[in-house]
């Protein structure tokens, strides 16, 4: 099998060498909670997995960068200072994850494995196996289609699974996915002409179901060439209430602020926990200028981030995968989120 | 909201979409909250004070040293010497347990709550008129208003969730009427805003109310209107109106029109409107524009008073207000007390019980010993320099809280309290709805919840309670607290919980349905209003009036311990209308002296159109000095809240 080899495997099969898996790695795979909605957590049986899920708010990018995450702990009391790092990452799988999360990996990969690496953030990524499932249910917000964040992608995943019905059809991705079918003997055959029609039914069908509410195209030259009316930043900026939730359930958003917290004068531990580029104190200077002081400059800011050529062009992508948790997450509700900004530039400029 | 949890170690929080009043969204303080829970400062075992410094001791000692002190005071100066300031924040359980340990342990009628501070009045007009002090709409009722009024609140910096609602309402085309001398980010999406001269809402509401009669505007079949009339509404004439408050004539008339001819008018309001000389006389004139349009109990229409903290509402029903017990009983009557006496199998302290402010200004005199409950009162009382010797003048203070505070760094003994993290209860939202609250993690360290404490307390000082979990502390809320009546305890554990009456369907989450019928042309007194209790003048020309801003609490106990918040807004502003800068010759940035009879800080100045002439407008701050301490203490009479929304100032170059 090689990489980009596509493969059926029963699902009956699949599962239950993943529930063999959970014996000896950390499975983390889709659960419902008590109300419905569904988180990703570590599952020691295939009990509580659940295949009944849309994309739901919790964004996947926390198991690689978690909302709070100790850098280290310090210790000053002896003579010679001592650093302790946190507790290696065990290896483990990542299963269910949708593409427009994959995707999200793809651009936050750029940013902490790009010019400087970060070695935790590297640890997470070496010891996690993505095993995706390709997206077949879009919820009302999703977009992923005008992003090229899904549903189905060419990369980034370790395997990416479509599920068939009785059978997962299987793109291998990586050599840690073929390695993964290997070592434990996924009695996988090659996909015939039968498993790929359905495939591509598939995803016709899902192309059909999604709307595709962003029209990027006409937003990023609108902020590329700085055509939008200073009137509308204006606008936007004061509906914004600043909460940084858009950032914070973004795949693609990987800002982040570092503090130190001592235990006494010679203990303590520094912390990394998410930051967001809507808030005020996030781009203020040592001086205590800001640089983006008002919530219209931030707003535009995030958007010119998200949207203009130049990071496009630097990223390869826009920086955003078409997951709609922005959508679902924005206090100012139906007017903040990307595909609502994306329709006002387009009309701003008509 | 959710809180991810690993190790023991609350790593997030998260919204949840299901959650029928959130939907999937948190504001800034919900994102980032959770910081304050492994805060390295968190108080973590109890300590008593010996030879004048905080030193840390078992639970054992410390309830023992706290006991003996107790008894000490009360044998000296009488039971009612020791005051008890209950925590709006903590659960409903352990509220109403500190209650019954007030009354019926320690035996004092001095128990009161900060709701004083914000939403005495309104809750005590509620009540007056309707029987019980709260919300008479809901949330949802945004949604489906024919038109809102928005009086003395900035609630996109106050209430996150209504001011969210309120957008969306007003971006529908839902016409807004927002009164406020201050113009807030979101007043530019409203159909109208007034900008008043600060304090004389009360001139505006009855000049409203005056051209709604005058045009005919009042719902259908509403009786007692010549008596308004008799009371002296007429002289709120449109012109009287404007000298007044300084609005135009042509905008009272527009903003009459918008109001009463709305199919449905719900009304909202903050603490910009309680703070004030007038505090219970605005929410009475509120009240009768209410009834005079019909509003009460019509979907989409009602009063919504926007409490100020997250249990609010809870801490007032579970009877921590020092005239009422729990389900709002009125202590001063017979048939009340005798119920809790019978429930609680102790007599009840008799004379009425000091409101807390009172509480503060008989320190030393007829309150010797306070025992307060996760209040920062060095940072949320007025007159702040006033509050300091007040507590200096204690013999005994015993503060429980999460945190060192100001207040707690001046106690004899600290109790360590745990977060909302690792509490187990119900906590009652601004619109009466009761949600359960799951520890995700334990006590940390020796810290104990506060239904813990109070217990330990309890059975320090001799009580001999059975030790109950929060789920049978609610069964027994449930015999004293009618409303709450006939809720499980696994029903409140749905997403969103339950809003009493106790029935998921909306009709019923609005009260008062039928009491449009019942009691119609129930006016309440038209008054002129009490005058200022500091009009500017010749050495104070200014008014200075305060609010709270988005990164801001009043006590200051989670915004300054969460990093994220805490670096949010680091400079302490003072708003200055643009004529008046140019007047002073002053920038946006320079650093002004701000003084009032009560004390002075240092504010760097915002030049800006959004503040009326003559007025100086400070956000809620503590760097450079405390706005609080700037403020009165007067009392208003009515309600014992404070006078502390505004106050005559200078304004000094440094």
């Amino acid at each position: 099998m090689q990489d980009g080899t596509r493969v059926v495997v029963s699902k009956q099969a699949f599962l239950e060498i993943l529930s063999q898996c959970m014996k000896k790695k950390t499975v983390i795979g889709p659960t419902k909670l008590a109300d419905g909605s569904v988180t990703f957590e570590p599952l020691r049986s295939l009990r509580k997995l659940t295949f009944d899920y849309v994309n739901d708010l919790d964004p996947l990018k926390r198991f690689f960068m978690p909302q709070r995450e100790e850098l280290f702990a310090y210790d000053l009391t002896d003579d010679k200072p001592r650093l302790m790092p946190p507790p290696a990452v065990k290896p483990r799988i990542l299963f269910g994850i949708r593409s427009c999360d994959v995707q999200g990996l793809a651009h936050m990969d750029g940013f902490f494995r790009g010019a400087f690496d970060d070695t935790l953030y590297s640890a997470r990524r070496q010891n996690t196996l993505i095993i995706s499932l390709a997206c077949n249910q879009p919820n009302e917000s999703c977009f992923c289609i005008c992003c090229n964040g899904g549903p189905w992608l060419e990369s980034g995943f370790d395997l990416q699974l479509t599920d068939l019905g009785s059978e997962f059809f299987i793109d291998i991705g990586s050599p840690a996915g073929r390695s993964f079918l290997q070592e434990w003997a996924m009695p996988a055959s090659k996909a015939q002409r039968r498993h790929e029609d359905r495939r591509r039914e598939l995803m016709e069908a899902c192309d059909r179901q999604m709307l595709p509410t962003a029209y990027l195209a006409k937003a990023c030259i609108q902020i590329t060439n700085n055509r939008v009316r200073e009137e509308l930043w204006e606008e936007m900026g004061a509906e914004c209430f600043s909460c940084g939730g858009c950032t914070h359930v973004c795949p693609c958003c990987t800002c982040f602020d570092v503090v130190d917290c001592p235990q006494n004068a010679r203990q303590g531990t520094r912390i990394r926990c998410w930051d967001s580029c809507q808030y005020a104190g996030f781009t203020r200077e040592a001086s205590g200028h800001n640089p983006r002081l008002r919530a219209k400059e931030r707003v535009k800011r995030r958007f010119y981030h998200k949207l203009s050529y130049p990071y496009i062009q630097q990223d390869g992508h826009p920086g955003c995968v078409g997951c709609g948790r922005c959508i679902t997450v924005c206090e100012a509700f139906g007017l903040l989120d990307i595909s609502a900004v994306v329709k006002r530039l387009r009309r701003d400029g008509q | 909201m959710l809180l991810e949890v690993n190790q023991g170690v609350v790593l997030a929080s998260a919204p949840q979409k299901s959650h029928p009043v959130s939907r999937g969204t948190l504001c800034i303080k919900g994102w980032n909250g959770h910081q304050i829970i492994h805060h390295p400062r968190r108080l973590t075992q109890p300590l008593i004070k010996n030879n004048g410094r905080l030193a840390p001791v078992s639970w054992k000692k410390a309830l023992a040293f706290a006991v003996q002190k107790i008894a000490a005071l009360q044998d000296t100066h009488g039971r009612a010497s020791l005051g008890v300031v209950g925590s709006v924040k903590t659960t409903n359980e352990a509220a109403y347990l500190l209650g019954r340990l007030a009354r019926s342990v320690l035996q004092t009628p001095h128990l009161d709550i900060p709701v004083r501070y914000d939403h005495a009045p309104s809750l005590r007009v509620l009540k007056e008129q309707s029987g019980y002090g709260c919300a008479t709409a809901a949330l949802a009722d945004i949604d489906k208003a024919g038109a809102i009024l928005v009086i003395g609140a900035d609630a996109k910096a106050q209430q996150a969730r209504a001011g969210s609602l309120l957008l969306q309402a007003a971006k529908r085309g839902v016409p807004v009427v927002e009164i406020d001398p201050r113009r807030h980010e979101h007043s530019r999406f409203f159909r109208l805003y007034l900008q008043l001269h600060p304090g004389t809402d009360l001139a505006l509401i009855n000049g409203v109310i005056r051209v709604i009669l005058a045009e005919g505007w009042q719902a259908p079949g509403i009786t007692g209107l010549a008596r308004l009339r008799e009371d002296g509404l007429e002289r709120f004439t449109p012109d009287y109106v404007e000298s007044v408050c300084g609005i135009p004539h042509d905008k009272v008339m527009e903003a009459a029109a918008v109001i009463g001819k709305a199919s449905s008018l719900l009304i909202l309001f903050g603490s910009g409107i309680t703070q004030q000389a007038n505090g219970t006389a605005n929410i009475r004139a509120l009240w009768n524009l209410a009834l005079l349009t019909g509003s009460l109990g019509r979907e989409g229409g009602g009063i919504l008073p926007l409490l100020g903290s997250n249990n609010s509402q809870g801490a007032v029903d579970s009877g921590l207000m020092s005239e009422w017990g729990p389900g709002q009983r009125d202590l001063r009557e017979p048939a009340a007390r005798r119920a809790l006496e019978s429930a609680w199998g102790a007599p009840l302290p008799t004379g009425p019980g000091l409101t807390l402010q009172e509480m503060l200004n008989h320190a030393g005199g007829a309150i010797r010993g306070l025992y307060v409950t996760g209040e920062n009162l060095l940072w949320s009382a007025p007159d702040s320099h006033a509050a300091a010797a007040a507590l200096d003048k204690l013999d005994f203070l015993m503060v429980q809280d999460c945190f060192l505070t100001e207040t707690a760094a001046q106690a004899d003994v600290v109790l360590p309290a745990a977060t909302f993290a690792e509490q187990e209860g119900t906590y009652t939202s601004l619109e009466r709805r009761i949600q359960r609250v799951r520890p995700a993690i334990a006590p940390l360290g020796n810290s104990r919840t506060d239904l813990e404490i109070t217990q330990m307390l309890a059975d320090a000082l001799g009580a001999t309670w059975p030790v109950q979990t929060p789920e049978e502390v609610f069964m027994e809320m449930q015999t004293l607290i009618p409303c709450y009546g006939g809720i499980s305890w696994n029903a409140l554990g749905q997403p969103g919980g339950l809003i009493w009456p106790a029935h998921k369907d909306d009709e019923n989450c609005r009260l008062y349905r039928k009491l449009l019928g019942e009691r119609q042309g129930a006016f309440t007194e038209v008054t002129a209003g009490a005058p200022f209790g500091e009009e500017p003048d010749d050495d104070f020309p200014f008014t200075l009036f305060t609010g709270r801003p988005l990164f801001h609490r009043r006590s200051g106990t989670l915004v300054t311990r969460s990093f994220t918040l805490d670096k949010e807004d680091p400079v302490a502003t003072v708003e200055v209308n643009t004529d008046d800068a140019k007047d002073f010759k002053l920038r946006s940035g320079w650093t002004v002296r701000i003084k009032t009879r009560r004390g002075e800080v240092r504010r760097s100045v915002v030049v800006t159109r959004d503040v009326p002439r003559h007025t100086l407008f400070l956000p809620i701050h503590h760097k450079d000095g405390l706005t609080q301490s700037l403020m009165p203490s007067t009392l208003e009479p009515e309600s014992g809240i404070p006078q502390m929304k505004l106050c005559a100032a200078k304004l000094e170059m440094v």
